[in-house]
């Protein structure tokens, strides 16, 4: 995901015949962003070797020279630990392997861990090191420990044990930077700390395993620009880019009422001293994540009076509130990926080309929320608003991913002064919408058989809200509750327990609701639109 | 009738600036070289969104323009190059969302009556400017659809197609295909080509157009074009931009090679190639890639074959562009295409509907190929008529077009 841009030192041609040299070359930065080298390259040469139709393809000394995230991968993290995350019962050993480094003997690296350090003893395998860290010999009279850090020569690279608890939080690391994953029974969430004062990196659904924001890892991307979800804002006709490389600090992370959290601080804008803090929670007994963004411009502590005269205007600022939410798209025609939505008096389904932004003033959630489907690899994304103060949507078809972008009315903030969001994210394998609402249904395996989630959102009008869920041979059925989630509104659950495989096939699922003159109203099923 | 005189000509070459970083060097870090470059030069060389636009001055003759191309972007290559720049002329690129032109101005013009009505009759030749100039394949992350992206995309509306135009009843209109340019300059500005990658292709392209348009200026205007060939000039723009110079055009009631009308063309203008100092036998570039059916984007999407990620394709593409005979050695060994069928009615039909979403607004009928109102409806009434799309009107977010087959 992350290539490498070097500068070419010299070029020594190996073989005339099909242009191939051996480039020596100067790391010069880390695409996209072009971000610092990291320390074990600065000022060191390094060597690849290239075949080209034309040699003009591989320049001059003093040139650029571009790898790929393949390619890169050995010098940008040449250490690696295999599990990186330990979910269950841990191997004997770790493997480490350190694919490049710049001298012919390895460095001494120390796997450090709840106070106990044990040199890593690596040999000469192929074209890199390798060796193994017995497990045992870190675990503390407490058990094993949060995470086994391998370290030294400025390299480090992380092996997080995730609790056996039903709700954690443990620091990972990710492609593109540090993090957190909370688990629950339902989900995983990545939140990566180093972009955009904390985003959503990642969220995989327990029962398939399917992250829905993966990416492609072979091609160079800027971070979470094809899949990822982080907020924005903007003060005038263009959305602020300086989150972006802002990095976050946690302030904690805790269990309480029935979900795990995460804090995150830091500044969003250094020019303008706005700071901005996150708190990402993820729930047990439901597949439901929240998102609480909070924004404050504050005066700047030095700034000096110019003597002009001023007027309370002079102090106002107009920040807009979104957030770009983006899924690698499916271009199938008909059947490529769309947006639905619901404007308050009508569904909307948007799908468009390649190239096209879709959106609309008055393209207003009043309904609360917006689902992407991609319908091929069935994957099902639902996002929850505030009713009271919903957000106009805007959908964009870009080349590789389509991204939900709702923003929020500009309002006037003073020196002092907040300004947030919270949004709600549940994603799965089933999903549907109507007039009445939208659902998302998603199983797991659990002790004795599967368990099924439905998350709805309904118009206020709906009443007798129910589901009935056909597995394979087996069928369930019940009536929708009522869960409150403060800054989102209430939203609706189902769960139930089913004696079953959870490859039963095939799933029809059908919501149902009444309007509140009484009729039935089929929100949908899930094969297809109502 | 004459409407050049004195018979001049120019371009404005629109050319990318990168650092050894692969960065697109902003207008501000250029603004003062160009002024540099402008200065020592005597000519009217500036910048424009990022790129430096080197405006060849008034010239009168072929050896005389191509020698200024050579001298401008020589001296630009050596005075940039004192900063680790270097120049990237093409009319796109595999990251940076840029469409860069040369433009081609033909002089001298005084009658803007007499020139409306030639842009009137211009409008069935730009198809053929634009897939003789096609050098736009990669844009953004997009590769390959179209020789011309930028034509294809309007240029981001810095190019469309014109209006027929009665100089009784109309206004001054920038932006188009081919149109009068009084303001600032006494021309007939062809916006529609590419930023070619080539000194001798543009030299000999800007030669070319000019002659065209200075043959056409000498003759009386015919007839405007009528609903079914305007409709027709549509169609082929958009052929130009998928097919380059393998397109095939409708063409005065037939179906041709754009290569085949090229070379007619150059024939009805040899009199006017004389008259700025060329002979077509001279237009050796332009006479390989007729041959060969290759046109510049051909060049860019052999490279983009061989790098699939953009960041990669990005840095071979500007270290490559920089060489100006990089186009004519790839010409050189480049293997012969054949001609393309171009879409029929029933094509066109389906070309239309694979650009309707859900809620996709009317403007995507009359954007893909630019059919006037009247043809665009037609075919979306056939495209409803046939259940594949679906009209809703919503009075607050207009016309809506939803593709359900």
């Amino acid at each position: 995901m992350q290539g490498l841009i070097g500068k070419i030192i010299a070029g020594k041609i190996i073989n005339a015949d099909n242009n191939t040299q051996e480039i020596r070359f100067k790391p010069a930065a880390v695409l996209p962003l072009r971000a610092s080298v990291p320390e074990w390259l600065k000022d060191k040469t390094l060597t690849a070797v290239r075949s080209v139709q034309d040699a003009r393809e591989l320049g001059e000394p003093g040139d650029s020279i571009v790898f790929s995230p393949v390619e890169a991968e050995r010098w940008l993290r040449p250490l690696t630990v295999t599990p990186s995350i330990i979910d269950g019962d841990p191997p004997d050993n770790l493997q480490i392997t350190l694919a490049w480094w710049h001298e012919d003997t390895p460095p001494q690296l120390m796997a450090v861990a709840a106070g106990r350090r044990i040199p890593v003893e690596l040999s000469r395998n192929g074209d890199r090191f390798t060796g193994t860290v017995p497990i045992a010999a870190l675990r503390g009279a407490a058990g094993y420990p949060e995470q086994i850090s391998i370290e030294g020569a400025g390299l480090k690279t992380l092996c997080a044990f995730v609790p056996s608890t039903s709700l954690s939080a443990q620091a990972i690391e990710l492609p593109y930077c540090r993090g957190y994953r909370l688990k629950t029974p339902w989900l995983s969430l990545d939140v990566a700390t180093d972009h955009h004062v904390g985003c959503i990196a990642g969220l995989t659904e327990t029962g398939r395993e399917i992250n829905h924001f993966a990416v492609p890892h072979d091609i160079t991307q800027i971070p979470f620009e094809l899949g990822g979800q982080f907020e924005r804002v903007k003060f005038d006709w263009n959305w602020d880019d300086t989150p972006r490389g802002q990095k976050a600090v946690t302030t904690g992370t805790r269990q309480e009422g029935g979900a795990i959290r995460l804090d995150l601080q830091g500044i969003a804008d250094p020019g303008r001293e706005m700071r901005t803090s996150a708190v990402y929670v993820a729930y047990k007994a439901i597949p439901l994540v929240t998102v609480q963004r909070e924004y404050s411009i504050h005066p700047k502590a030095d700034e000096k009076d110019d003597g002009k005269l001023k007027e309370p205007i002079d102090q106002l600022s107009s920040p807009s509130l979104g957030f770009r939410s983006a899924t690698i798209a499916e271009r199938n025609g008909m059947e490529s990926s769309r947006v639905l939505l619901h404007t308050g008096s009508e569904l909307v389904s948007v799908r468009g080309p390649a190239g096209e932004m879709q959106g609309s003033r008055s393209w207003v959630l009043r309904e609360g929320w917006a689902m992407v489907e991609h319908s091929s690899r069935r994957s099902y994304i639902l996002h929850l608003f505030d009713t009271d103060r919903p957000p106009t949507l805007k959908v964009w078809n870009a080349a590789r991913e389509i991204s939900v972008e709702p923003q929020w009315h500009a309002q006037p903030v003073a020196p002092g002064d907040s300004f947030g969001i919270t949004t709600g994210i549940v994603a799965g394998q089933w999903g549907g919408a109507s007039a009445a609402g939208a659902w998302v249904a998603v199983r797991r395996q659990e002790a004795g058989g599967i368990r099924w989630a439905v998350i709805a959102r309904f118009s206020a009008s709906a009443i007798n809200r129910t589901v009935k869920i056909v597995a394979g041979q087996t069928e369930l059925s019940g009536a929708f509750e009522p869960f409150h989630v403060s800054g989102i509104g209430t939203i609706y659950t189902a769960s139930f327990s089913m004696r079953d495989d959870i490859e039963a096939d095939p799933v029809h699922i059908t919501v149902t609701s009444m309007d509140s003159k009484g009729q039935s109203v089929t929100v949908m099923e899930s094969r297809g639109l109502s | 009738m004459r409407l050049f005189q004195p018979a001049t000509f120019s371009t404005d070459w629109e050319i990318m600036i990168f650092d050894r970083q692969d960065r697109v060097v902003p207008t501000d870090k250029i603004m003062g070289l160009a002024g540099l470059l402008s200065r020592e030069m005597g000519l009217p060389i500036q910048i424009d969104d990022n790129t430096l636009e080197c405006a060849m001055g008034i010239n009168s003759s072929y050896e005389q323009l191509r020698d200024r191309i050579i001298r401008v972007t020589d001296r630009a290559a050596d005075l940039f190059g004192l900063y680790d720049l270097g120049l990237c002329p093409a009319a796109s690129h595999p990251i940076e969302g840029l469409f860069n032109a040369s433009h081609i101005h033909v002089g001298t013009v005084t009658d803007e009556v007499q020139a409306i009505r030639l842009e009137n009759q211009l409008i069935p030749y730009v198809p053929v400017f634009a897939a003789l100039a096609a050098n736009s394949p990669l844009a953004g992350s997009r590769r390959g659809e179209y020789k011309s992206y930028r034509v294809r995309h309007w240029a981001h509306h810095c190019t469309f197609p014109a209006s027929v135009r009665d100089p009784a009843l109309s206004q001054e209109r920038w932006g188009l295909d081919a149109g009068p340019k009084l303001r600032g300059a006494s021309t007939v500005e062809v916006r529609i080509t590419d930023a070619a990658t080539s000194r001798q292709f543009l030299a000999e392209l800007v030669t070319f157009v000019a002659a065209v348009l200075h043959t056409l200026g000498s003759q009386p205007a015919p007839p405007l074009p009528t609903a079914a060939e305007y409709q027709d000039a549509m169609v082929n723009r958009w052929v130009a931009a998928r097919d380059g110079l393998q397109a095939t055009l409708r063409w005065q009631g037939k179906l041709l090679p754009v290569t085949d009308i090229i070379e007619e063309m150059m024939d009805n203008a040899r009199e006017a190639l004389a008259g700025i100092g060329a002979k077509r036998s001279d237009l050796t570039t332009i006479e390989s890639m007729l041959r060969k059916r290759v046109c510049q984007a051909d060049f860019a999407r052999d490279l983009a074959g061989r790098y699939s990620d953009d960041y990669m394709l990005a840095s071979v593409y500007t270290k490559v562009m920089r060489h100006w005979d990089s186009f004519e050695r790839f010409l050189e060994t480049a293997t012969p295409l054949d001609p393309i069928a171009p879409p029929d009615d029933e094509e066109i039909l389906t070309i239309h509907r694979d650009q309707i979403g859900e809620a996709s607004p009317l403007y995507v009928t009359r954007d893909t190929m630019g059919l006037p109102a009247s043809a665009a409806d037609a075919l979306l009434g056939e495209l409803i008529e046939r259940g594949w799309v679906r009209r809703n009107e919503d009075p607050n977010r207009g016309t809506l077009l939803t593709r359900i087959a």
